[in-house]
C-alpha cells in the first residue's frame, strides 16, 4: 500500500502536463498571409517589399549577376553594340548571346524575378478592396502602384521572351496571371499581353489621378511613372500619337538635367530629376552584385578592379559631337588598346555601392515624344524637342533644324547616346527591327564571339525556362521559342 | 615483491575469515576450440584483490574462502569470463575477443544484449574511436560500420562529416538523429571529445529507431559517454602531439613556360576561328599574350617576345619569379591534446570525471580549433529503492575558419588550385625584384601593382588577406543528463529524466580595411550570436517480470521536448584602424537582425520486450508524437515497430554441433516518420519580413500555405542471420527494404505562378540493400593475436513516385525508376579529328536518331551512371604482438561516379589567368589529330559539364593506423603505476583514387569542388594510468 502511495505521489510530482498552446509556434521573421491585408499599411508593406526585391541580390551570396531589374537592364544593353565587354566574366555569356536557352540561368532569373513581382502585386490588387480603411484615396493609390508594377513586369517579360509587338501580335507572349494560383497558364499572345499592360496602366493612371497623392519616395510608382510606362509601351506598339501624348504628360513637372547634372555620376536621385529610381543605402546595398560593381570604373567592383571592364563603343563615340558633354565623359587615354572608359556611371566621388539606380527620367520621355512626333511627320515639334535636349548637352549652341529625312535617325542616335547603359539598346534593336553590328568598333572578337546578328534573330529572344515547361501543363516543348 | 604482498594478503585474509572454510582450487586455462594453454591469464576472486596468473602451461592454483566464490579470468584478446567455483578443479576455455557472445549495446531507451535484439544495431567501441586524431567523431565513422556512408568532411578542424544510414531516405535532409546519453542532442558534434565516448550505437531499422518517433526515419546515432564503475579510483592521463598536412594533393598542373605556350595557342586559334589569317594570328598572339594575361611577364624578355610566332617559348628567356602558391598558402598543422580522467565508485556511488584540452591546427594558416572540455557523471543509490544520476558536461571551443569552400577567390583551395603558375605570391617589379615594406617584409602581389591587372582574381591575395581577416567562431555547449529512478515494487520502477542542451554560438567575420574585399568599405565586421536551449523531460514506468521461462520487460511513458533558438546578427563597416574588429569602432551600419524559433514535441511511448527461454525474442515499440511543425489537424501521428528473433543454436537439436557457437535469425518491421521539412512552420502561408525599402518596412510572399502537410513515412523491413562458429569466426548478414513515402517534396510549380515550388508530401523512395559483417580470428598464436573484421554495405536507391514525370536537380535527373543520384549530363563523344572541337552526342527529338554535334546547346543529356557506390565498407585489423597493439582501418568505396569539377575547371580552352591540368598537353593539334582532349581555342563550352568529367569514384583509404605499446608489468609496477601505453597514430595515411587530386569521399551526391581537403595527421601519444 505504501508503495502504491509512493507511485501516485511520484508520478504526480514528475508528470508534466502540457497545455494546448505547447504545440502552437509562430515565426518571428515571417508573418502569416492573413495578417498582412488587415490594413493599408500592411498592403503598402508588400509594395515596398517588391520595390526592395527589384534591387536585391538573388541566388547564393557568390552569385554576383543577379541583382534585380538592373541586372536585366544590363543584359538588355549587352544585347546591343553600344557597350563593350573587355573580358569574359559575369555577363560575358549574355554579351555573347550564350545565356538565352531554356537551361541557361538568365531566362529563369528574369522569369522568376518578374513573376514574383506579379504575384505580390496581384495579392495587393486582389485584397486591397477588402481592406478595412477609411481612406479610399490610400486604397486607390496602393492599387495603382501595384497595377503599375504588374504592367512594368509584363512589359519587360514580353520584350525579353518574344520579338517586338509589331508584326508579332499573334505570336505567343508570356502567361498572364491576375490571381494567385498554383496552376500554370498557357502563353497568351503578344497582343493579349499588351492589352493587359495597357489596361493596367490606364487603370493605374485613372486611380493615381483620382487619389491625387504625392508619392512619398522616388521608388514608389506615381502618376508620372504610370504615364511614362504607358508612353514606352505605346512606342513599342507604334501607337505614335499615344506615345507622344503620354510622354509629354509624363514629364510634366520634371525639368531636363543640365550638362553639369548629367556629369554627377547617375548615382544620386536627388541630383538628377529622375521620375523613377531606386534609392540605395549602405545597409541595403548589394556591393559586388550590383549595377555599379559591373559598369562603374570609379569604385572597386568587377568593372573598377578590371575583372570585367565595360567600355564605351568606339563606333558610337566617333559619331558623337566633340562639343557633347557626354563625349567628354568618355576617357580616351587607352583608346589605342580599344578601351574607352565611360564615366557616366560614377559613384566614386560622392557615393559607393550605395549609389542610387535610375529607372525613368524626363529625357527618355522627351526622346519618346520626339521620335513619335517624327514618325507622324510632326518634324517641327520633333526638331524642337531634339534641340531642347541637345542644348542641355552641348557646350556650343546646336543647329536649330535638321533635314526631315535625317531627323528620325538623329533622334534615334540621340537616344543611343543619352540613354546609354540604361537598359534600352537591346529592346530598341528589337523594336526597330535592327540587327547587331559590332564590327568596325572596339569589340574584341575573342570576347564577343558574336560580332553581328541579323534583324529579328532568334538570339534576341530568351527561351522559356525548362522548369516552366516541366511544371506547367499548359506549356509544352512545342510552345518553346526557337 | 608482489609475491610478498600477495602472501601477506593471503595471511591477512586467512585470519579475517578464520571461521570460513578454506579450500584450494586449481585448473588449467586453454583457448576455446584449439585447446592451446594460455599463460599469463589473470585469475582473481571476484570482489577481492586476491588472485594469481597462469603459468607457462596455463595452470593456476588458488586458496579460497567464503560462500560461493566466483573467479574472474581475464586476458588481453580474450573475453573475460566469470565462473562460480564448484568443486576443487576449474578448467576454463577462454573465448577470443572477437566473438562477442553477450555484448551489451545501447539502444533506444535502454540497453540490450546484442544477440537478443530483434532490430538492427551496430556498435562502435569508444576505445576504437579514440584511436582517431580528430575533434569530431563523425569523421571517424566511414568504414567502421556496415551500411553507414560518411563523407570525408571538410579538413577544417572541428567540422562534421555527413552521415547516411542505409541509403538516402529523403530528398531533403537525410542525416540521422543524434542522441546523446538517451536524449536527442542539439549541441555541436565537435563539442564531444572522443575520449569521453564510451560507445556509439547506430540504429538502422525502424523497429530499433521507432521510439524516437517522427524524428528518426533517417536512423539514429546514440552516443553514450563514459561512466564510473565500482572499484578503486583510476586516474588516466593522455597526452598526444601530431602534425597534419594535405591528405589529398593538388592536381598535376602545367609549368610556367607550358602555360604561356598553351595560352598563346588559345589566342591564336581563337583569332583564326574569328577569321584572322593564320600568319597574322601568330604574330598577334605573340604580341597580345602578356597583355591578355594582365601584363604579367614572368620572363626577362620583352612582352612580345616571350612566345615566338611559332608558339615556342623564347629559349633565351629566364624566369624572374617562380613562387609556389601551394607552398606559401599551406602549412603543417600541429595538434596537441591532453585529457585527464578519473573514475571509480563505491557500492552506492560511481563517478566519472574528465577534463581535456585540444589545440588542433589546420593546414591553412589561421585555421584551427581550440577546445576545453569537462564532464562529470555521477550516479548514486539514495535509498535502497531510489537511485539517481547526473551527467554534466561543458565544452568551450574557438575555431578560426578561413574561407575554404565555395567559389569565392578568398577560398585558398579555389585560389591556389586554379591560379595560373605565372602569377607570383609576392610583388615583383619588372626586373623581377621582390618589393618590401619599410621593415623589409615582402609585399604581397594583389594583382594590381606595376600597371598590371591579374586576369585571375584581381585585387586579391588570400595569403595577404587571411592574415588580416578574421573568421572566428566560438561554440559553447553545456549538456545536462539527469534521472531519478524509484523501485516501486518487485519489477516495477518509475523513472523521471531530464536532458537539456545549451549551445551558445558567437561568430565574428572581419574583412580587413587594407586588402581585398573589405578595402572598399574600410573594413567590415559581421557579428552573429545564437543561443539555443532545448530540453526533453520524460516520465517512464518500467515493469519487468518473468514466469516459467517467459520474461517480459515493458515500459510506458510520456515525453515532452522543446527547442528554442534565438539569433542576433549585425554588420558594420568603416573602421578607423586596422587593429579594431568589433562593431563599436565601425561608422556605417549595414544590416542587423534577430529572430526566435520554437519547435516542440509532445509524445507518448510504449515498449514491450518478451523472451522465452532465451531462445525466442519478440519486441513491440510504439510512439505517438504531437509535432509543432504541422497544422493542428495534421499534428498527431503514431509510429510503431515490432521484431522477432530466434536463437536456433540454443535448440536441443543443435547441441551436438559444437563448432557452431551461435546461430540466430531475426526479422523486424516498423513504420515511422521524419519531420525535417526545412521549416518549423511548415503549414503556414507566410510573408518574409525585413525586405525593407530604405526606411519603409517591406515584406514579400515567401511561402504558400500547406495545411495538410505532414511528416514523411518510412516502412522498413529488416531480416538478418547471424552465426559464430569455431570460436573464431562470425558472420552477420542483414537484408533490408526501406520504403519512404509521403516524402516532403518541394513540388515544382511553374515559376510563372510566382513560386518555384510548394511543399507537399508526394514523393516516394526506396532503399533495398544488405549489410554484411565478417569477423575472424586469423591468427591466435601465443604472442600474436590477429583479428580481422570486414564490413560491407550495398543498396539500391530508387525513386518510386514523383509529382511530375521528371525533375532536373542540377546534374541529376529524377525520374521514377532512377535513383536520386543518377547523373544526367551531356555525353562527351570525343574530339572532331578535323577541327579539334568537342563533340557531344544528341538525339534528334523528332526522328530519335543519334548523332554528334559541336554545338553544346544542341547536345542531349543522358543518364551517365550513379554517384552511389556499388559497395562500401571497411576492413579493420586488430593485431596484438607481445606488448604491442596494432590496428589498421582501411575504408573503401567501389563503383559510382564523381563529377570532378576541380579537374573540369583546369581543362578549359584558354581561360585567361586559369591554370591547366597537365592532361591538356595531350590536346588536339593538327599534328595530334587523334587526341581525345579538344583543342585550345578560347571556346568556353569546351569544359562545360559533360560525361567527360565524370570519373570513377572508387577509392581505398588507409584511414587509420594505430600502434600502441603497453609497458610490461615489471616496469609499471616499479614506477608505481597502473599502466603506460605509447601510441603512434596515422589518420588518412594513403588514398588511392582514379585521379590524383580527387577526393571521391567528399560528398554523397558525387560532386567535388574546391574545398578544404581532408588532412593527414601523424601523432604520438602517451597514456599513463595511475
Amino acid at each position: 500500500m505504501k508503495k502504491l502511495f509512493n507511485l501516485i505521489l511520484i508520478i504526480a510530482v514528475f508528470a508534466t502536463s502540457c497545455s494546448d498552446e505547447f504545440l502552437e509556434t509562430i515565426p518571428t521573421n515571417e508573418i502569416s498571409d492573413q495578417a498582412v491585408f488587415q490594413s493599408v499599411e500592411g498592403a503598402q508593406t508588400v509594395i515596398d517589399g517588391v520595390l526592395r526585391d527589384m534591387r536585391s541580390q538573388h541566388g547564393n551570396e557568390d552569385q554576383h549577376d543577379q541583382f534585380g531589374v538592373k541586372a536585366i537592364d544590363l543584359c538588355v544593353d549587352l544585347m546591343g553594340e553600344d557597350m563593350v565587354v573587355e573580358k569574359y566574366h559575369w555577363f560575358g555569356a549574355d554579351y555573347r548571346f550564350e545565356n538565352r536557352t531554356e537551361n541557361d540561368q538568365r531566362p529563369l532569373y528574369a522569369w522568376t524575378l518578374f513573376y514574383r513581382i506579379i504575384y505580390n502585386a496581384n495579392e495587393v490588387i486582389n485584397h486591397i478592396d477588402d481592406v478595412a480603411s477609411d481612406s479610399e484615396t490610400l486604397k486607390a493609390d496602393l492599387k495603382a502602384q501595384a497595377l503599375t508594377l504588374r504592367a512594368y513586369s509584363y512589359f519587360q517579360l514580353v520584350q525579353l521572351f518574344q520579338h517586338t509587338y509589331s508584326g508579332h501580335e499573334d505570336e505567343p507572349g508570356v502567361p498572364l496571371y491576375t490571381n494567385a494560383t498554383t496552376e500554370g497558364n498557357p502563353r497568351s499572345t503578344v497582343s493579349e499581353v499588351y492589352t493587359r499592360i495597357t489596361t493596367d496602366l490606364s487603370e493605374a493612371v485613372r486611380l493615381f489621378e483620382e487619389s491625387g497623392l504625392q508619392q512619398k519616395h522616388i521608388s514608389r510608382p506615381a502618376l508620372s511613372v504610370a504615364r511614362g510606362l504607358a508612353a514606352r509601351v505605346a512606342l513599342v506598339m507604334e501607337d505614335w500619337q499615344a506615345a507622344a501624348d503620354m510622354a509629354s504628360k509624363a514629364r510634366d513637372g520634371f525639368s531636363l538635367m543640365t550638362a553639369a547634372e548629367f556629369s554627377t555620376g547617375f548615382d544620386n536621385y536627388t541630383q538628377q530629376n529622375w521620375m523613377w529610381g531606386m534609392e540605395v543605402n549602405s545597409e541595403q546595398s548589394t556591393t559586388y552584385a550590383s549595377w555599379f560593381s559591373h559598369v562603374d570604373w570609379t569604385i572597386g567592383g568587377y568593372c573598377g578592379y578590371g575583372l570585367s571592364p565595360k567600355s564605351f563603343s568606339l563606333e558610337l563615340f566617333n559619331r558623337m559631337d566633340n562639343s557633347d558633354v557626354r563625349k567628354e565623359l568618355v576617357d580616351t587615354s587607352f583608346i589605342e588598346s580599344g578601351r574607352l572608359i565611360p564615366y557616366k556611371f560614377a559613384a566614386g566621388n560622392d557615393k559607393g555601392f550605395d549609389a542610387d539606380l535610375v529607372l525613368m527620367r524626363p529625357e527618355e520621355m522627351l526622346l519618346i515624344e520626339a521620335e513619335a512626333r517624327a514618325r507622324i511627320k510632326d518634324f517641327t515639334n520633333a526638331g524642337k524637342l531634339l534641340k531642347e535636349l541637345r542644348d542641355k548637352r552641348f557646350d556650343e549652341p546646336v543647329s536649330t533644324s535638321w533635314p526631315e529625312e535625317t531627323l528620325l535617325s538623329e533622334i534615334l542616335l540621340e537616344r543611343r547616346i543619352e540613354l546609354w547603359g540604361e537598359g534600352f539598346r537591346g529592346f530598341d534593336l528589337k523594336r526597330l527591327k535592327l540587327g547587331v553590328n559590332r564590327t568596325n568598333s572596339n569589340h574584341n572578337p575573342v570576347v564577343a564571339k558574336v560580332m553581328s546578328l541579323p534583324a529579328e534573330s532568334e538570339e534576341f529572344i530568351y527561351q522559356i525556362p525548362q522548369s516552366e515547361i516541366d511544371a506547367n501543363s499548359n506549356i509544352g516543348e512545342e510552345d518553346q521559342n526557337l | 615483491m608482489r609475491n610478498i604482498i600477495l602472501t601477506f594478503l593471503f595471511v591477512a585474509l586467512s585470519i579475517s575469515v578464520a571461521n570460513a572454510q578454506i579450500k584450494r582450487i586449481s585448473g588449467s586455462v586453454t583457448t576455446s576450440g584449439t585447446g592451446v594453454p594460455v599463460s599469463g591469464v589473470s585469475v582473481v576472486v571476484k570482489g577481492t584483490t586476491l588472485g594469481t596468473v597462469t603459468n607457462q602451461d596455463g595452470y593456476y592454483q588458488l586458496n579460497l574462502s567464503g560462500d560461493s566464490p566466483v573467479l574472474v579470468f581475464s586476458y588481453i584478446g580474450m573475453k573475460t569470463r566469470e565462473l562460480p567455483v564448484e568443486g576443487s578443479i576449474l578448467d576454463v576455455a577462454m573465448i577470443p575477443d572477437n566473438v562477442d557472445v553477450d555484448e551489451v549495446v545501447v539502444v533506444a531507451y535502454g540497453t540490450t544484449v546484442k544477440n537478443q535484439f530483434t532490430g538492427s544495431v551496430s556498435s562502435i567501441d569508444g576505445a576504437r574511436l579514440e584511436q582517431f586524431q580528430t575533434a569530431n567523431f563523425t569523421k571517424a565513422l566511414q568504414g567502421l560500420s556496415a551500411g553507414v556512408l560518411a563523407t570525408s568532411g571538410s579538413g577544417q578542424p572541428g567540422e562534421d562529416a555527413d552521415i547516411r544510414i542505409r541509403g538516402f531516405s529523403t530528398f531533403g535532409d537525410a542525416s540521422p538523429l543524434v542522441v546523446l546519453d538517451g536524449f536527442p542532442y542539439d549541441g555541436s558534434l565537435s563539442a564531444l571529445p572522443l575520449s569521453e565516448i564510451e560507445s556509439v550505437s547506430i540504429l538502422k531499422d525502424a523497429s530499433a529507431t521507432v521510439l524516437y518517433g517522427s524524428r528518426a526515419a533517417n536512423g539514429v546515432i546514440i552516443i553514450t559517454t563514459k561512466s564510473g564503475t565500482k572499484g578503486p579510483s583510476k586516474l588516466d592521463l593522455k597526452v598526444s602531439y601530431g602534425i597534419s598536412n594535405r591528405a589529398i594533393p593538388d592536381y598535376d598542373k602545367v609549368t610556367v613556360p607550358e602555360y604561356y605556350e598553351l595560352q598563346w595557342e588559345g589566342i591564336r586559334n581563337a583569332l583564326v576561328a574569328g577569321g584572322t589569317n593564320p600568319d597574322d594570328a601568330n604574330s598577334m598572339a605573340s604580341q597580345q599574350l602578356i597583355s591578355v594575361l594582365g601584363g604579367y611577364n614572368a620572363y626577362n624578355v620583352p612582352a612580345g617576345e616571350v612566345v615566338d610566332e611559332n608558339g615556342a617559348i623564347n629559349p633565351d628567356a629566364e624566369l624572374l619569379w617562380n613562387d609556389s602558391w601551394q607552398d606559401q598558402l599551406f602549412v603543417t598543422g600541429q595538434r596537441k591534446e591532453v585529457t585527464i580522467n578519473s573514475s571509480g565508485g563505491t557500492d552506492k556511488t560511481t563517478y566519472f570525471l574528465s577534463g581535456g584540452m585540444l589545440d588542433e591546427g589546420g593546414i591553412i594558416s589561421a585555421s584551427n580549433l581550440k577546445r576545453f572540455s569537462a564532464r562529470a557523471n555521477i550516479k548514486t543509490q539514495i535509498r535502497s529503492w531510489i537511485n539517481a544520476g547526473i551527467n554534466l558536461s561543458g565544452s568551450l571551443s574557438e575555431q578560426n575558419y578561413p574561407v575554404s569552400s565555395g567559389s569565392s577567390y578568398l577560398n585558398s583551395f579555389m585560389f591556389s588550385g586554379l591560379i595560373a603558375p605565372i602569377y607570383p605570391v609576392y610583388l615583383y617589379n619588372e626586373k623581377g625584384e621582390v618589393q618590401t615594406d619599410a621593415e623589409g617584409n615582402k609585399l604581397f602581389d594583389f594583382g594590381t601593382g606595376f600597371d598590371r591587372a591579374r586576369a585571375f582574381a584581381s585585387n586579391l591575395n588570400p595569403l595577404g588577406t587571411i592574415t588580416h581577416d578574421k573568421r572566428e567562431y566560438k561554440k559553447d555547449v553545456f549538456t545536462l543528463r539527469s534521472f531519478i529512478n524509484f523501485e516501486l515494487a518487485e519489477g516495477l520502477s518509475f523513472n523521471a529524466s531530464v536532458g537539456a542542451d545549451y549551445f551558445a554560438y558567437s561568430g565574428l567575420t572581419h574583412q580587413n580595411m587594407k586588402y581585398g574585399d573589405g578595402q572598399n568599405f574600410n573594413g567590415r565586421s559581421a557579428r552573429q550570436t545564437n543561443r539555443m536551449f532545448s530540453y526533453t523531460a520524460n516520465q517512464l514506468l518500467r515493469y519487468v517480470t518473468g514466469f516459467g521461462g517467459h520474461s517480459v520487460n515493458a515500459m510506458a511513458g510520456h515525453e515532452s521536448y522543446s527547442y528554442k533558438l534565438n539569433t542576433l546578427a549585425a554588420t558594420r563597416s568603416g573602421f578607423p584602424f586596422p587593429e579594431l574588429v568589433e562593431l563599436d569602432a565601425a561608422a556605417i551600419p549595414e544590416k542587423s537582425g534577430s529572430s526566435e524559433d520554437n519547435y516542440r514535441l509532445e509524445s507518448y511511448l510504449v515498449k514491450v520486450e518478451y523472451d522465452y527461454d532465451k531462445r525466442f525474442f519478440a519486441s513491440f515499440n510504439m510512439r505517438a508524437d504531437g509535432n509543432s511543425r504541422f497544422a493542428e489537424n495534421a499534428r498527431w501521428g503514431s509510429f510503431w515497430g515490432m521484431g522477432l528473433s530466434w536463437i536456433i543454436s540454443h535448440e536441443e537439436f543443435l547441441q551436438d554441433f559444437t563448432a557452431l557457437n551461435l546461430l540466430r535469425i531475426k526479422a523486424s518491421y516498423g513504420e515511422q516518420g521524419n519531420d525535417k521539412v526545412g521549416s518549423y512552420y511548415g503549414y503556414q502561408g507566410l510573408y518574409k519580413t525585413g525586405v525593407n525599402n530604405i526606411d519603409f518596412p517591406g515584406i514579400l510572399a515567401s511561402r504558400l500555405p500547406t495545411p495538410v502537410l505532414t511528416w514523411e513515412s518510412l516502412n522498413s523491413l529488416n531480416m538478418g542471420v547471424e552465426a559464430e562458429f569455431l570460436n573464431r569466426y562470425s558472420i552477420n548478414f542483414e537484408y533490408y527494404i526501406r520504403n519512404n513515402s509521403d516524402l516532403l517534396f518541394e513540388k515544382p510549380l511553374p515559376p510563372s505562378t510566382g513560386f518555384t515550388s510548394i511543399d507537399a508530401n508526394i514523393a516516394e523512395l526506396s532503399n533495398v540493400g544488405f549489410d554484411l559483417e565478417l569477423g575472424g580470428l586469423i591468427l591466435n598464436a601465443k604472442n600474436v593475436v590477429w583479428n580481422l573484421d570486414l564490413n560491407l554495405g550495398h543498396f539500391k536507391n530508387k525513386i518510386k513516385e514523383l509529382p511530375q514525370k521528371s525533375i532536373i536537380s542540377g546534374n541529376k535527373l529524377w525520374q521514377e525508376g532512377a535513383s536520386i543520384y543518377d547523373f544526367w549530363v551531356e555525353e562527351f563523344a570525343g574530339v572532331d579529328s578535323e577541327t579539334g572541337k568537342t563533340l557531344w552526342r544528341y538525339t534528334d527529338a523528332d526522328t530519335g536518331e543519334k548523332g554528334v554535334t559541336t554545338s553544346y546547346s544542341k547536345a542531349t543529356r543522358y543518364y551517365a551512371g550513379s554517384a552511389i557506390p556499388d559497395l562500401f565498407g571497411g576492413i579493420n585489423n586488430t593485431i596484438k604482438i607481445f606488448d604491442f597493439d596494432l590496428s589498421v582501418l582501411l575504408s573503401f568505396g567501389i563503383g559510382g561516379k564523381v563529377m570532378d569539377s576541380g579537374y573540369q575547371w583546369l581543362m578549359h580552352s584558354g581561360q585567361y589567368g586559369y591554370s591547366f591540368h597537365r592532361d591538356i598537353l595531350d590536346r588536339w593539334t593538327p599534328e595530334n589529330s587523334q587526341a581525345i582532349i579538344p583543342a585550345i581555342d578560347g571556346d568556353s563550352y569546351t569544359n562545360r559539364r559533360s560525361s567527360r568529367f565524370l570519373t570513377d569514384a572508387s577509392y581505398f583509404n588507409l584511414k587509420n593506423i594505430s600502434l600502441g605499446y603497453n609497458f610490461p608489468e615489471a616496469v609499471i609496477s616499479k614506477l608505481n603505476l597502473a599502466g603506460i601505453k605509447l601510441k603512434f597514430t596515422a589518420d588518412n595515411l594513403a588514398l588511392a583514387t582514379a585521379r590524383k587530386g580527387l577526393d571521391p569521399q567528399f560528398s554523397l551526391d558525387g560532386s567535388y569542388g574546391k574545398v578544404y581537403v581532408p588532412i593527414r595527421t601523424l601523432s604520438v601519444g602517451v597514456d599513463v594510468q595511475f
